[in-house]
């Protein structure tokens, strides 16, 4: 399992595939629209806040994701935007995706065996 | 020593904060929890709630000030009395006790807070203070939340300037920007 996280727009995709050339876009999920069982079939798992935005926002419980991603699907590259670093949001749901995604990225990265952030197209390794 | 955690929100950095008070701490002091979050809520009550779960066991004694620090702090705790280490959290909340206080918004907020701060960290041989990053959002905001957000990019930077060392929380782990704690 890998994380990478970073804000909008830093080309974190792009970081990825180019760090990783036995992979290429069909390997990429968007977990902005994808299916659950998109999630654990492929490689690479792109915009993964939105998934955490999609389940929070339906109320489910996002607890057991990392779990079940690092059983499913060990070898995930997992890349997020950061989106904690704000004043807290007025809108209880947009606060709880924030909270939720959070502590979920705090799993994944725990369970990784590479955790990078990117900045302007770069990485920087963190684990 | 005086150490700042710095952050996003559920970035991982209160307990990597308690990590480095117990790193630094004096083993012949005591370890203190200055809590600064009113309990005033359901949302509240459920983050301290959580907050003492994730300390339970760590040895902290924990003390609940949630403004006026400067009067209160002085009547449980003395000055440089010990070998004891301090773990304050936060400053976001601290910040907003005081600027927003008598239900008006006060100016001076965040030079009193920096003041408060770094007078509390006098009474502890060591300590670590925990604070909010909001800055890179990209959202606009009322008057009110955007003199707070410029009010904790004050002290914020203040603090830094007189930590020893400063790191910031990402998904739980530290990314050293200053110094750093072995």
């Amino acid at each position: 399992m890998e994380l990478y996280v970073g804000g909008k727009y830093q080309g974190k995709l792009k970081h990825v595939l180019d760090t990783h050339k036995d992979l290429n876009e069909t390997d990429v999920a968007d977990a902005a629209v994808c299916s659950d069982a998109d999630i654990l079939s492929h490689k690479i798992i792109n915009h993964f806040h939105a998934y955490i935005k999609r389940k929070t926002d339906q109320g489910e419980d996002v607890t057991d994701i990392p779990a079940k991603l690092k059983s499913e699907n060990p070898d995930v590259i997992i890349i997020s935007d950061e989106i904690g670093c704000g004043i807290v949001p007025a809108d209880p749901m947009d606060s709880t995706w924030r909270e939720e995604c959070g502590r979920t990225l705090c799993e994944i990265a725990r369970m990784s065996d590479r955790f990078e952030r990117i900045v302007c197209g770069c990485g920087i390794r963190i684990k | 020593m005086l150490v700042l955690v710095t952050g996003g929100s559920a970035s991982g950095k209160s307990a990597f904060a308690e990590e480095i008070a117990e790193k630094i701490r004096d083993k012949n002091g005591s370890k203190y929890y200055l809590a600064f979050m009113k309990n005033d809520s359901e949302a509240a009550e459920k983050r301290i709630e959580r907050h003492r779960k994730l300390r339970q066991g760590k040895g902290f004694v924990t003390l609940e000030i949630p403004c006026d620090l400067d009067k209160k702090l002085p009547e449980i705790h003395q000055k440089r009395c010990s070998h004891d280490t301090v773990l304050m959290e936060s400053v976001g909340v601290l910040l907003a006790n005081e600027m927003f206080k008598e239900g008006s918004m006060r100016e001076d907020a965040g030079e009193c807070v920096l003041s408060e701060l770094l007078n509390a960290s006098e009474y502890f041989e060591n300590a670590v203070i925990v604070a909010e990053d909001v800055f890179t959002d990209g959202n606009d905001y009322d008057e009110y939340s955007k003199k707070f957000i410029e009010a904790l990019g004050y002290v914020n930077r203040w603090l830094a300037e007189k930590a020893d060392a400063v790191a910031e929380g990402v998904c739980s782990y530290p990314l050293w920007i200053k110094g750093g704690v072995d």
